[in-house]
């Protein structure tokens, strides 16, 4: 068994760090995993980019080349439509919808819509509503990363004991919200 | 979660998923590093946060930021040369800056050890060129090794100080970006604390440290031969690994990250060949090579960047008399960019045609546009560009330096339009002046930049009466790799320090015609550009303003729910879609929507208000807490 993801929005968006969440639960249940970032040039508001890979076996290279990830889990929907090519036959899409304009030439949003919902198997979540709904609207990558919890090769009980680890010392509110948005997250895309 | 201070301090052996670079500073740690020093540059950065997290009364090790690469590695020697363990690390075109002092370092006898850790950027991700340093360790005699991940780095490190410390010499670790930005679970050893023996050492009779004329034969020699003997060494050769697969027909050679990406392509291949995987590239461990080169009919280099492996292996088969086909690169395209999965792959099957049953899989068409890099919402820079465009011609001529102001050469701006190197733009602008009557010409340096390479330029158009105008683009940090501190900030890595203000460097140097403002205040700084422009000789505009990031950052960690930064929104019936706040001032808070309507992104706003003096109509206006 071997699953690649690509993570991808915007940076100042806090999506990338979520990774952590799959990586350690993946660990947890006894997989190797790698895990590569880009770090761009601009500090706020540029593209962000990584890749997990996790397996069964040693995985080798921390990059997954273009056509073979199982999951495309993005923060942003032009970022979304940007690793199409990355993504395998029959890969899975996840990503939330509302867009981050933050250059002249964004395409209309419903455009990019359209296009991602022409890919089989791309699923459109609206994170930041489930993230409030959960009671933090800063939880919308967590809230992601619970709809896209029923592709991946893990118990959703072992990401709930990652989203525990990375938010313990935030306090149990924090704890708490998070979790919430995950259940949010899954039970919108069951 | 452990934190990672905690983590780097573990006495009992461990495992944790961690980047290289983290992986780096532990390894820093076990070997018994004693001074550390640096210039912060991608792919590095994160080797100096990692050593931060260890709290200060419990830092096994003392670091330093230097102004540049040069210094850091000067400082690094002489500690070195006192007996101390010693480590300097930087980014990849770095060792330009330090190559001065660099090159001397193999002909030196230094007792404590020096590791010199580079971060290569195959790809350029965040560099200007993707130049590969091992032709540096070639022409100064200087043992390289190469890992090809955290585990690896981690190991590698331990290696590379051993040598160095039990030869009192110098050796590279060669890292490259995804080595140094990859996580994966690393095994650390125990570690037991030892105390600092700070007697200092250093004994001029140890050797001539003087090479100059006749007197730098003997240190060359014995540069050349300590290089050679390294090529037997059982230490140095045990960094390398052979998978055998049986293969007696084709063999790869191999090195660094380019291994893993081999394994992947190799993966769904039709046959196996075996690979000899390189750890210490330099000196090459020749036994091993000719007994590889010798069981194989066919031999690939597979090797990132340039063929400094293939050039000397193919020499070595000549004098061997081996009659073995070597492959080598097989068009420029191979000497660029990463030798990611997919491009080994390609690479593999330009080889060997047969190697695989069926092309990789079609990847779908890229529809997105491109992203682009740009100046985060409230930076000072925009509010600068914005001004000083204002008061030059089309034709003008401007030049930018290396740093987060690079990002004006984009529109809207266009500002700052030819790039080399750190520190390069006053003396580039002063060439750009001469002969040239009619286009003025306006060049800019950040302010770390400024304390890097930017002096000696400074200094010259002083001396040499240059007729440009150098505007520092003031933001108090080194803004691009994360906020580090530099000699005009008033704090080092360690703490308080003495304050270098810009303006007192500038005046030592002999500039007499200084102007300085908030960039904030553009009315002003447009008239102060176009006062100096109008000004012949050297003349110097400070636009100053915090990077607001960090200030943002600061204050929301310092005032928590107190802090109230002025978001706007646009009065829509003011408003007369004029259209200079996305046409011209560009801050990405602004967005235009159907019709021509623009309206400000909350998430993107920072609350600065930097926008609203740009506005003809006045309709950027401060929210005052109720709906839109």
């Amino acid at each position: 068994m071997k699953y690649d993801i690509v993570l991808c929005g915007v940076g100042g968006q806090g999506g990338i760090s979520v990774s952590v969440v799959i990586a350690r639960a993946a660990m947890a249940a006894g997989l190797d995993v790698k895990q590569s970032e880009v770090h761009g040039m601009s500090q706020r508001g540029g593209e962000v980019l990584a890749h997990l890979r996790m397996s069964d076996k040693p995985v080798a290279s921390p990059i997954i080349p273009r056509a073979s990830a199982d999951l495309i889990l993005a923060f942003e929907p032009l970022e979304a439509l940007r690793y199409v090519p990355w993504l395998r036959k029959g890969g899975a899409i996840v990503t939330a919808t509302a867009p981050l304009k933050n250059m002249t030439n964004y395409p209309d949003p419903d455009a990019v819509v359209a296009e991602l919902r022409k890919i089989p198997g791309a699923v459109l979540v609206d994170a930041d509503a489930l993230a409030k709904e959960a009671g933090n609207a800063r939880a919308a990558n967590v809230a992601l990363v619970g709809a896209a919890a029923k592709y991946l090769p893990l118990e959703a009980s072992a990401l709930e004991a990652a989203i525990k680890d990375l938010f313990a010392r935030k306090g149990d509110a924090v704890v708490d919200a998070n979790l919430r948005a995950f259940e949010h997250g899954r039970r919108a895309n069951p | 979660m452990k934190d990672l201070g905690s983590t780097l301090l573990r006495e009992e052996a461990f495992e944790e998923i961690v980047i290289g670079n983290t992986a780096v500073a532990r390894a820093m740690v076990e070997a018994g590093v004693r001074s550390a020093t640096s210039y912060p540059g991608s792919p590095t950065p994160e080797i100096a946060e990692a050593l931060a997290a260890i709290p200060a009364d419990r830092r096994p090790l003392r670091f330093e930021f230097s102004t540049n690469e040069k210094v850091a590695t000067e400082v690094a020697f002489g500690s070195a040369l006192n007996g101390h363990l010693s480590v300097v690390f930087f980014k990849s075109v770095g060792l330009n800056v330090a190559a001065d002092s660099f090159v001397q370092l193999s002909l030196m006898d230094i007792p404590g050890g020096l590791v010199v850790v580079l971060g290569d950027d195959p790809g350029a991700n965040s560099s200007q060129n993707e130049q590969d340093n091992r032709h540096y360790a070639l022409m100064s005699y200087v043992p390289v090794l190469e890992p090809a991940g955290a585990q690896e780095a981690y190991e590698y490190f331990k290696l590379a100080a051993r040598i160095a410390r039990e030869r009192h010499t110098v050796v590279i670790l060669r890292l490259t970006t995804h080595v140094c930005h990859a996580k994966e679970k690393v095994r650390f050893a125990a570690w037991k604390p030892e105390p600092l023996d700070p007697t200092p050492r250093f004994d001029p009779e140890l050797q001539n440290y003087i090479p100059i004329a006749a007197s730098v034969f003997p240190l060359k020699r014995r540069a050349l031969e300590r290089l050679a003997s390294l090529a037997s060494d059982p230490l140095a050769l045990s960094a390398k690994r052979v998978d055998d697969a049986g293969n007696r027909k084709r063999g790869v050679i191999v090195a660094g990250n380019a291994y893993l990406s081999l394994l992947d392509a190799l993966a769904e291949a039709r046959e196996r060949p075996d690979v000899l995987k390189l750890g210490l590239v330099h000196p090459l461990p020749a036994a091993a090579l000719r007994e590889f080169l010798a069981a194989h009919e066919e031999v690939k280099i597979l090797e990132e960047l340039d063929p400094v492996l293939e050039t000397q292996i193919k020499a070595l088969a000549y004098d061997a008399g081996l009659r073995t086909r070597i492959i080598g690169k097989l068009g420029v395209e191979e000497l660029m960019g990463e030798h990611v999965p997919g491009a080994v792959r390609r690479i593999m099957a330009a080889t060997w045609p047969d190697l695989y049953d069926a092309p990789p899989p079609q990847a779908l068409p890229a529809v997105a546009a491109p992203r682009p890099a740009q100046l985060c919402p409230g930076c000072g820079h925009r509010s600068a560009f914005y001004a000083v465009k204002k008061a030059l011609k089309d034709d003008d001529i401007t030049v930018a330096d290396i740093g987060c102001h690079t990002l004006g050469h984009l529109p809207p701006y266009r500002m700052g339009r030819v790039l080399l190197s750190m520190g390069h733009s006053t003396a580039t602008a002063s060439g750009l002046a001469l002969f040239n009557t009619t286009r003025r010409v306006a060049c800019f340096i950040g302010d770390s930049t400024f304390f890097h390479a930017g002096l000696p330029g400074i200094a010259n158009a002083v001396y040499n009466r240059h007729d440009v105008l150098l505007v520092v683009m003031e933001n108090g940090t080194t803004a691009m790799t994360g906020h580090q501190d530099h000699p005009g900030t008033g704090r080092n890595w360690n703490g308080e320090t003495t304050k270098l203000p810009v303006r007192a460097a500038l005046e030592g140097l002999g500039v007499t015609n200084i102007r300085e403002v908030d960039a904030y205040q553009q009315a002003k700084l447009t008239g102060m550009v176009r006062e100096a422009l109008a000004e012949p000789g050297f003349k110097v505009v400070i636009a100053r303003h915090p990077c607001m990031l960090k200030f943002t950052r600061d204050q929301r960690r310092k005032l928590k729910d107190a802090w109230k930064p002025k978001h706007v929104r646009i009065d829509q019936d003011a408003c007369t879609k004029a259209h200079e706040c996305v046409e011209r001032f560009g801050c990405p808070s602004f967005q235009r929507g159907g019709g021509g309507v623009v309206t400000v992104s909350e998430d993107l706003c920072i609350g600065d208000g930097s926008c609203r003096q740009t506005c003809p109509a006045g309709a950027i206006v401060e929210k005052t807490g109720g709906a839109e």
